[in-house]
């Protein structure tokens, strides 16, 4: 039965929105399965390239019993996993990313939520985008930027920091460690800031009303209504951080290479100079397997919390 | 509901009184975190000498002849543009198909796809930068930044199927199966009822992406080479070769900055959604 346009709410709204062309005829053919892997293909494709595929050629070169492609190897070889966790360079290197990971998201947390706990309170809607700004930039460039005040003829900040004496750096992880760890809080306060604040802002105006008809103060307010619905910003904050900061490469290395040349030994560094300057294949490729297995756990605390807030 | 109407609420009384204060601790927060960068613009346009002694001089007569310099550098900030715009084309077209597929249409395991892409985006690229610099040298593809623009793109993708999805999550579904009903088959109705409303999400990821591959610097370093080299990988060698020209190089950060404060400002309602794969609708 033909069905009436006027009263089909459906057909009346592809009238208003849609002018059909004269010659267009309906196509028949393509599933919507078919039409979906069709579409898919592209960046499945690239997904294979470079989210698989480097994964297992990693594996697959950290295993490889007497070096990638040898002919008549057979088996596998854990010795260059045993090395990168036995290796006391390495293992020195895991423990100053693990502080520098641990002491500058603790901060960026702080300090992002100050940050928006400001921006709340001060404004109603916009302008938080000057916050964001840093979060924007290349780390290559803060990396730049943060050398300059930190260089020691000149620098605003190392002239600073002998004046009063902040920074040990004959200290266990020198003083390019708190610069790193500076710079880092720098460039991911923002991301924190920017997240928290969205948190923020999601509470319901009822839950607010709520709020105001048991009197509740803004201390109150804050942790048993803001805190609580924000946490899964700022932990979706937190893992994106954790992800990111496992592999931190860009921040060290132009830190490094602006000061005498030499980078904090964070993992990521170490692993580069394993791979590119002592041509340790096997090693590297072991040890960028394990950062890569790493991030992927951090991954999944980041999925975890974007399913939390598209479910709130 | 604007800020006159509701002036009489117990929440707007709270935000008079605590109002004010957090603004000007905002301001004085929003000036600290800009002060870095803007004393580095201050280096750029100091002369060379002003640059590097102590005390810092705050008044001189501007000299532009560092950005006179960055015309040595071209080569590898039009390579880098030239990379970032194709590699953001691409992969926002790619992006766009796959994250309709993955919005509209029942695709096995969907939710595991979703989560290989931000794992894709999430893998730390010094990881990503091993198999690819070897793959790089056994195909002989070394200097022609061909592998840099297929990790951009695919890197890209990653990143725009996560903010696309959430863009054509909230056109309604009935537009595109009012215009089924009209005769249009799905290939139809996706690029003439949704496209077109997908148009200012696209733009947005397409500047997040933009500002992505402009910014990237360990795959940049570890996979490109001359002739073909963009201009992060640049860094190291400015910076050791026989001490760093500060003015030269501040004013090779501002001319890197500007793009990206430019599509900050752009974008600026979006910061939250694209910092947070999609999922903050601010």
């Amino acid at each position: 039965m033909r069905m009436d346009f006027t009263t089909n709410p459906y057909r009346a709204a592809a009238g208003a929105l849609v002018s059909r062309p004269p010659s267009i005829r309906p196509v028949r053919g393509l599933s919507d399965r078919a039409l979906a892997w069709i579409l898919l293909s592209p960046a499945l494709l690239l997904f294979a390239g470079l989210g698989l595929g480097p994964l297992l050629a990693n594996l697959y070169l950290s295993l490889a019993p007497a070096g990638p492609g040898t002919p008549g190897g057979a088996g596998f070889d854990t010795a260059s996993y045993v090395s990168v966790f036995a290796d006391p360079g390495l293992r020195r290197a895991g423990l100053i990313s693990a502080m520098y990971l641990g002491v500058a998201t603790a901060a960026e947390v702080a300090i992002g939520f100050a940050l928006a706990w400001l921006c709340h309170s001060s404004l109603r809607r916009g302008g938080t985008w000057v916050v964001a700004l840093p979060a924007m930039l290349s780390p290559a460039a803060a990396g730049l930027i943060w050398s300059y005040l930190h260089a020691p003829e000149f620098g605003v900040l190392s002239g600073l920091a002998g004046l009063l004496a902040l920074v040990d750096p004959a200290g266990p992880a020198g003083s390019g460690f708190w610069q790193l760890v500076l710079a880092d809080v720098w460039i991911w306060s923002p991301l924190f800031a920017v997240l928290t604040l969205a948190g923020l802002r999601s509470v319901s105006p009822d839950v607010e009303d709520m709020a105001d008809l048991d009197r509740a103060g803004p201390w109150r307010r804050l942790w048993t209504i803001s805190v609580p619905l924000a946490l899964p910003f700022i932990g979706l904050a937190a893992a994106i951080r954790l992800a990111s900061g496992v592999g931190s490469f860009a921040l060290a290395h132009v830190l490094g290479a602006g000061a005498d040349g030499t980078a904090v030994s964070l993992v990521a560094i170490e692993l580069e100079r394993l791979a590119f300057d002592a041509g340790r294949k096997d090693t590297a490729a072991a040890l960028a397997f394990v950062l890569a297995v790493a991030a992927l756990a951090a991954t999944g605390g980041a999925a975890w919390a974007l399913r939390r807030i598209r479910a709130a | 509901m604007s800020r006159r109407r509701d002036i009489g609420t117990d929440e707007d009384r709270w935000f008079r009184r605590a109002g004010r204060p957090a603004a000007v601790a905002l301001l004085v927060c929003a000036v600290a975190w800009a002060a870095p960068l803007l004393w580095f613009v201050r280096t750029s346009l100091a002369p060379p000498d002003a640059a590097t002694t102590t005390p810092a001089p705050l008044v001189f007569l501007p000299d532009t002849g560092a950005y006179a310099a960055l015309a040595a550098y071209l080569p590898e900030l039009v390579t880098s543009l030239a990379l970032a715009l194709g590699t953001t084309l691409a992969g926002v077209a790619l992006a766009t198909l796959a994250a309709y597929a993955l919005s509209r249409l029942r695709v096995p395991f969907g939710g595991g796809l979703m989560f290989g892409f931000l794992a894709t985006k999430l893998t730390p690229a010094v990881a990503m930068a091993v198999p690819l610099a070897l793959a790089q040298r056994l195909l002989g593809l070394e200097g022609t930044g061909l592998v840099l623009a297929l990790a951009y793109t695919g890197l890209t993708v990653s990143l725009a199927v996560w903010l696309l999805k959430s863009f054509l999550d909230e056109i309604p579904r009935e537009y595109e199966e009012a215009a089924m009903m009209e005769g249009y088959t799905r290939w139809q109705a996706f690029r003439r009822v949704v496209l077109p409303r997908a148009l200012p999400g696209m733009a947005v990821t397409a500047a997040f992406c933009l500002v992505f591959a402009w910014n990237e610097y360990t795959l940049a370093l570890l996979l490109s080479a001359a002739p073909v080299r963009t201009a992060p990988s640049l860094v190291p060698d400015l910076l050791g070769a026989g001490g760093p020209s500060w003015p030269v190089l501040a004013a090779g950060v501002t001319v890197w900055c500007a793009p990206v404060l430019l599509l900050t400002l752009v974008v600026r309602r979006h910061i939250a959604r694209g910092l947070s794969f999609g999922a903050a609708r601010q």
